[in-house]
């Protein structure tokens, strides 16, 4: 593609606007053995908000998520480097202790992933391994993640039937309940919605604006009427000779109505694919 | 060839293949069941051979034989189970670790039946202690299906990788992930790798000449010799005029048990698709 970048909006961290940062990006690259992937990225992530990270498929979106929640190292060969900051503690860093980092920070993939056992059960594993041991209190902790993502009044009565014969938004949307019994303060959502219909789509939309008072949510999407309905803030990613970068980074309406790149303005008016 | 005959002759290719596979198969067993199904009865169930095996049943072959599969198959599981647990979480799929394992499973895979009759025979009747037994032939039994039942357990554990990955991400650890994740949700198609194994185990039959004996007596533990159904059909047929009769019987109740096991496995395995659809 023929289009050069002319710059990256710096983050106004500048005190009086400026907010807590919930999630910091500093400098960070990632490589996949000897192919970089995302190219020294800073960001800010504010708390109580939905951030979209945008742009063209391999541009580092997904590699920049799982850097934040370390699922990453699950990849032979890959490699972080740089700072993330999650309140005060660098989850990049040598020794961080993992387990305790994703139930922090919870993570929705693209296509919806319930473990192939009972709806119950789909709890019972995670509640069972942070401590909820009394029966009681688990089904006590499940309503109340089915409540939140509007699944109760669907399901909340048949716990124990297979969580694969859902429908795919209520697969999608059980991922998120499952995702919230942690009781996590950020939540990360790989393209939430790209495998399903406009209403379970909407439905998921709908829970999203719900859950930002209590979570922080980081969610990658490819739909750029999804992220101007949903996103307080929004992250464009480009990439230059296969890396990927963040471009641009500020409110929606600063990305459409006041660009600081021509590759901004023609990506989010459709004149680029 | 004329464009539109292709299809026509694609089509009578795959037919004709799919024919000589259900014939091939349709022929053994005609073979077998009309010459040997005439002499299977519940006497021929429960009475012990007489005169060497031409008359009387077959009971102590068949406790014999389930005795021999069991300790195989109960042996395996663990060993297949373990490797494949190794060569999914422990190790990349890359690594020295991971090449040696599925390297030593490969050459396993490929040891001709009579080896490993000879090394079960040095290892488990000599060196180990067991003599001419139950245990000896079903331990060696295991090693030879421990390959296609590890193979079959890592392929199963790898398509769960999606499982694996929700697990690590709502931050439970590797044990728990394994136990009460991907084990739970392998299980069929583990079981289905262990059914595949049984039909090698228990139509084995020259490495367990060496190994588990083939005395025709009523086995009374596992440290007993004791014969399987495949050694008496080839006693029957090879070393006993006038055998052919109770042999061929023999190899009907055989086909059978492999058939109903195979069934039940297929059976397993159907419900783990369904849970996936």
């Amino acid at each position: 593609m023929n289009v050069q970048a002319t710059g990256t909006r710096k983050l106004d961290l500048s005190p009086g606007r400026a907010e807590a940062s919930h999630i910091r990006v500093e400098n960070v690259t990632v490589a996949y053995g000897a192919i970089k992937a995302l190219s020294d990225v800073s960001l800010s992530i504010p708390p109580g908000r939905i951030t979209a990270l945008i742009g063209p498929s391999g541009c580092g979106k997904t590699s920049l998520l799982t850097c934040v929640n370390r699922l990453i190292d699950l990849i032979p060969g890959a490699n972080a480097s740089g700072r993330i900051l999650v309140r005060d503690t660098d989850v990049l860093a040598r020794g961080a202790d993992l387990l305790r980092l994703r139930k922090r920070v919870g993570m929705v993939f693209q296509k919806p992933n319930p473990f192939p056992f009972s709806i119950r059960r789909n709890f019972d594993i995670v509640l069972s391994e942070f401590g909820v041991r009394r029966r009681a209190d688990r089904d006590a902790r499940i309503d109340e993640c089915l409540r939140a993502v509007g699944l109760h009044a669907e399901i909340g009565h048949r716990l124990d039937m297979s969580a694969c014969a859902l429908s795919g938004g209520q697969q999608q949307r059980l991922c998120i309940a499952r995702a919230l019994a942690t009781r996590p303060e950020i939540l990360l959502l790989d393209e939430p919605c790209s495998a399903l219909d406009p209403m379970s789509t909407m439905t998921i939309e709908r829970l999203l604006l719900k859950l930002k008072d209590s979570v922080t949510l980081v969610i990658v999407t490819h739909n750029l009427s999804q992220a101007r309905r949903i996103a307080d803030q929004c992250a464009l990613f480009w990439t230059r000779r296969g890396t990927g970068y963040l471009l641009e980074h500020g409110t929606m309406a600063d990305l459409s109505e006041r660009p600081q790149n021509q590759v901004t303005d023609d990506y989010l008016n459709g004149r680029l694919a | 060839m004329h464009r539109n005959l292709r299809p026509f002759v694609n089509d009578l290719v795959v037919r004709a293949a799919v024919a000589a596979v259900v014939l091939v198969l349709a022929a053994i067993v005609m073979h077998v069941v009309t010459r040997g199904a005439a002499l299977v009865s519940w006497d021929f169930l429960t009475t012990a051979p007489r005169a060497a095996g031409r008359a009387g049943g077959i009971a102590p072959v068949l406790v014999s034989t389930a005795a021999v599969t069991g300790v195989a198959l109960a042996a395996a599981l663990p060993l297949a189970v373990g490797a494949a647990v190794f060569l999914v979480e422990a190790v990349g799929p890359h690594t020295v670790a991971a090449r040696l394992t599925r390297g030593c499973l490969g050459v396993l895979a490929a040891v001709p039946s009579i080896v490993f009759g000879l090394a079960g025979n040095m290892i488990f009747c000599d060196w180990l202690g067991f003599g001419f037994s139950i245990l000896a032939g079903g331990l060696t039994l295991a090693l030879m299906i421990l390959p296609i039942a590890a193979c079959v357990a890592e392929t199963t554990l790898r398509m769960h990788g999606e499982d694996r990955r929700a697990g690590y991400a709502l931050g439970l650890p590797q044990r728990r992930i394994v136990w009460s994740i991907m084990l739970p949700a392998a299980a069929p198609g583990i079981f289905a790798g262990l059914g595949l194994g049984f039909g090698r185990a228990v139509a084995e039959s020259a490495a367990l000449i060496f190994t588990s004996g083939y005395v025709v007596r009523m086995p009374d533990s596992v440290f007993d010799s004791g014969r399987t159904l495949a050694v008496h059909i080839l006693d029957l047929a090879m070393n006993v005029p006038g055998g052919d009769g109770n042999a061929f019987a023999t190899a009907t109740v055989l086909l059978a048990s492999v058939a109903a096991v195979v069934a039940l496995f297929t059976a397993l395995d159907g419900k783990q698709g369904r849970d996936f659809v």
